[in-house]
């Protein structure tokens, strides 16, 4: 029951927002914060993203500049998902309830998110005695590296860039059906925009550098996923600035010790062994392909979102079985009670 | 036939930017000029109003485009959303237009600048006909109007597009290796 309905019910006053029973924080962010809501009516759930709002501030979150209006986040996250309404993999807005310049967006609640992939082992656990163990069905991650590439096939069609795809924002339905989530970065593509996008681990090489205005293009992207299905192989943040020796290597360097081809200007004295770094993606044949043509440090040989989609044998590998859909669900289940149990 | 060729030229542009299907970018590009309509009688709805009031708020937007160094395409969101916005009422009385202008500025800004000016900053220009609250409750009217349609295709993206036909034909042999 997925209406999109920027269209009809957008004028919705904050009142009508009484009708949903407020439960606890599932996100928060410099947006705002994610309650889960029930509807009081017909007990479904659903997420409700409220930015900067009086009637729902939390304690904790400050009072912001009250000058500016509407903020340029929420004008073109709803520009965005309106201009990408109806796709299956990208959230939809069910209703908009708005009080003065405070916008709240109701959206369907997905249960899990694509963090299940830093599990710490990457595919396999490998037990003292017995043999390794699977944990994440080398399936899912063909499947959900093929659903986000839907999405963004569908979004760099429109010209859109989505510039923050992390782990994070990429949201689960409870079958596993991905759902590309907070378009608070998103924006129509143009000449000269801020390279100041995308969590730091997950950015592209060419975005790097001093904070002038950048041309690059939807293949930032590309990179982005391109380390989150290396981050799945390895169960980690691949790109996560390290301690080495005496110091910390940055995200930046690793990525140009790793991955900086020798011909080109920006080539490091001492490179990185590759194998050291994502050794799960370097074993798996098919996966290394993948990786290796969405990890390039040129931008223009990057593969992009319908090219992926063109690939046979990765898409063949996005099948899952029920037996691969029950291991993610009970993998994530367990995470989630892990992490539940550490904050008391 | 015409329109063919110009097609798969532009289409062959499109390669250049590797945005994604060249076809499908190019196609959405066609179908977002369908989904944005635009009503040529939309000065009919407002007795009150003559036209040339139109050419003159959009001359005074360019002007503060200018002062504030907005992009073009900054310009050309904010004329797209003051006629199509200007479609949906009725009877827009003279003193509101300036209004309606600078708030159309205003968002579009929002949209397509990295550093936005502020609202202060857009109250300012209009030499005290428009106050910041105006500014910020107009705001939330247009966009709701406008069902948050806020990206459409302009003339000077249109004109872009062309500019890197023009430009490819020069260098149509560079490109072939690189894109076979």
């Amino acid at each position: 029951l997925q209406t999109p309905s920027c269209e009809k019910n957008t004028s919705r006053s904050l009142t009508q927002m009484e009708n949903y029973l407020k439960g606890s924080i599932i996100g928060r962010g410099t947006y705002g914060i994610v309650y889960k809501v029930t509807c009081l009516k017909t007990g479904k759930v659903f997420a409700l993203k409220c930015h900067r709002s009086p009637v729902l501030r939390d304690e904790d979150t400050e009072q912001k500049d009250a000058t500016i209006g509407v903020e340029d986040a929420t004008v073109r996250e709803l520009s965005c998902l309106s201009a990408l309404r109806g796709h299956p993999n990208v959230i939809q807005i069910h209703d908009l309830f708005i009080d003065g310049e405070n916008i709240a967006m109701l959206m369907p609640y997905a249960p899990y998110t694509l963090t299940v992939i830093h599990n710490g082992h990457g595919l396999k656990v490998n037990y003292d005695h017995g043999k390794a163990l699977q944990v994440i069905p080398l399936s899912f991650v063909a499947h959900f590296s093929v659903q986000v590439a839907n999405a963004l096939s569908y979004m760099h069609g429109r010209n859109i860039i989505h510039r923050d795809l992390t782990p994070r924002n990429v949201l689960l339905t409870k079958d596993l059906t991905v759902k590309v989530a907070d378009m608070g970065l998103a924006r129509q593509s143009s000449k000269r925009m801020s390279p100041n996008v995308v969590t730091e681990p997950y950015r592209a090489p060419e975005l790097f550098g001093d904070n002038s205005p950048k041309d690059y293009t939807c293949a930032i992207d590309m990179w982005s996923l391109g380390v989150m299905i290396a981050d799945a192989m390895e169960g980690k943040v691949v790109f996560a600035e390290r301690e080495k020796g005496s110091g910390t290597v940055s995200t930046y360097d690793i990525i140009v010790k790793t991955l900086c081809p020798r011909n080109h200007v920006k080539a490091p004295v001492t490179s990185w062994d590759i194998d050291d770094v994502m050794p799960n993606v370097m074993e798996c044949t098919l996966v290394k392909r993948i990786v290796l043509q969405l990890l390039t440090f040129r931008e223009n040989e990057r593969l992009l979102a319908h090219e992926l989609l063109q690939d046979q044998e990765w898409v063949q590998a996005a099948h899952m079985t029920e037996e691969d859909k029950n291991m993610v669900i009970h993998q994530i289940q367990q995470q989630q009670l892990r992490q539940a149990s550490k904050r008391f | 036939q015409g329109c063919q060729s110009r097609d798969a030229i532009v289409s062959i542009s499109l390669f250049v930017t590797s945005w994604a299907s060249k076809d499908v970018v190019w196609n959405n590009m066609l179908e977002k000029d369908k989904t944005y309509t635009r009503d040529v009688h939309m000065m009919e709805n407002h007795p009150h109003l003559q036209p040339k009031m139109r050419a003159i708020l959009l001359d005074w937007l360019m002007e503060v485009s200018e002062v504030y160094k907005l992009h073009r395409e900054t310009y050309h969101l904010a004329q797209d959303y003051f006629d199509r916005f200007m479609a949906t009422q009725r009877n827009v009385f003279k003193s509101t237009l300036q209004l309606i202008g600078i708030t159309c500025l205003f968002i579009a800004a929002k949209v397509e600048e990295m550093y936005p000016p502020k609202v202060h900053q857009f109250a300012y220009v209009t030499d005290e006909a428009c106050t910041e609250d105006e500014i910020l409750s107009m705001e939330i009217i247009i966009m709701k109007e406008l069902n948050w349609s806020l990206s459409p295709q302009t003339p000077i993206s249109w004109l872009n597009v062309y500019m890197q036909v023009a430009y490819l034909k020069e260098t149509d042999e560079l490109l072939i290796p690189r894109y076979p």
